[in-house]
């Protein structure tokens, strides 16, 4: 890839995480609060990320050894998280919202 | 024998940068167990949408765009090195430091606003997860801005760390990319 197309690659992304950005301040100051609302946005946060470790990060172009360090990372937040549902369950009983 | 640690390779990526990845995996960890942490207590606090709503959202929002356009510059200060190309890497590399600087002078005005309106961590949870929450962000912000001076100070001999420096920046991006909708569109 030549200097000017990696260029316009790298602008591109950012245009789209630009108009994500709006498109979830939109969503909020349109719809207010709710479940629907709450995934949407966290699945554009979620792709938003994925954009910046593909593209900004070049994830999409390492080798295994990098994708198990990452993955690594990951499992351990899903450890805590599932370590941390009987606690919060005990603590406060049932999830509520 | 190689001719420095950064330049080795082992199983097809250089040293340097696989070190990197695995301290960015641990950062993976520290921040995701935080807000796995406030996630979960979310749920049963539904009055945090209250508090949120005290958040200042179009501060969030123009951090928010400053530090994505922060990715962009130090994107392209990587790939100018990349080609060898020293002077607009640097160019680039202040682009990105100002507008680490720029970030941080907007979340010291949020930190100001707050503090006055009487928001303290110790008024309740919401506040104590968003008050350590955006302070460690911003010391991480911190960090990658005396990394940017250091690579800027003496950039020919560290072209191959201008690298390094982006990835840990766009982690640094990526964390923001969460904590905005968490602790601004309604927590």
């Amino acid at each position: 890839m030549n200097a000017q197309s990696e260029t316009r690659v790298y602008i591109n992304i950012w245009l789209i995480l630009i108009a994500c950005t709006l498109v979830s301040v939109g969503l909020t100051s349109i719809f207010g609060h709710g479940l629907i609302l709450v995934i949407l946005i966290f699945s554009i946060a979620a792709m938003k990320a994925a954009l910046v470790a593909s593209y900004f990060m070049h994830l999409k172009f390492e080798p295994l050894i990098v994708w198990i360090a990452v993955l690594s990372g990951l499992a351990v937040v899903v450890l805590v998280l599932v370590g941390l549902i009987p606690d919060i369950v005990y603590q406060f009983g049932r999830i509520t919202s | 024998m190689s001719s420095s640690p950064v330049e080795s390779e082992t199983i097809g990526v250089a040293t340097g940068k696989l070190g990197m990845w695995w301290f960015l995996a641990s950062e993976v960890t520290i921040f995701g167990g935080i807000i796995a942490s406030y996630a979960l207590l979310r749920l049963h606090h539904p009055d945090w949408s209250v508090a949120a709503k005290q958040t200042l959202m179009p501060a969030g929002l123009t951090n928010t765009l400053i530090l994505l356009t922060s990715s962009l510059t130090a994107v392209l200060a990587y790939a100018a090195a990349n080609r060898n190309d020293t002077k607009r890497s640097v160019k680039f590399l202040v682009a990105t430091l100002l507008l680490g600087l720029g970030f941080l002078g907007i979340k010291a005005f949020e930190y100001a606003h707050e503090i006055k309106a009487g928001h303290v961590p110790s008024e309740n949870l919401f506040w104590s997860f968003y008050f350590f929450m955006t302070a460690l962000h911003a010391l991480h912000v911190l960090v990658g801005l005396v990394f940017i001076a250091f690579l800027i100070t003496a950039i020919e001999q560290q072209k191959k760390r201008v690298e390094y420096f982006g990835l840990y920046w766009h982690l640094v991006d990526i964390v923001w990319i969460f904590l905005f909708p968490l602790l601004y569109l309604g927590g």
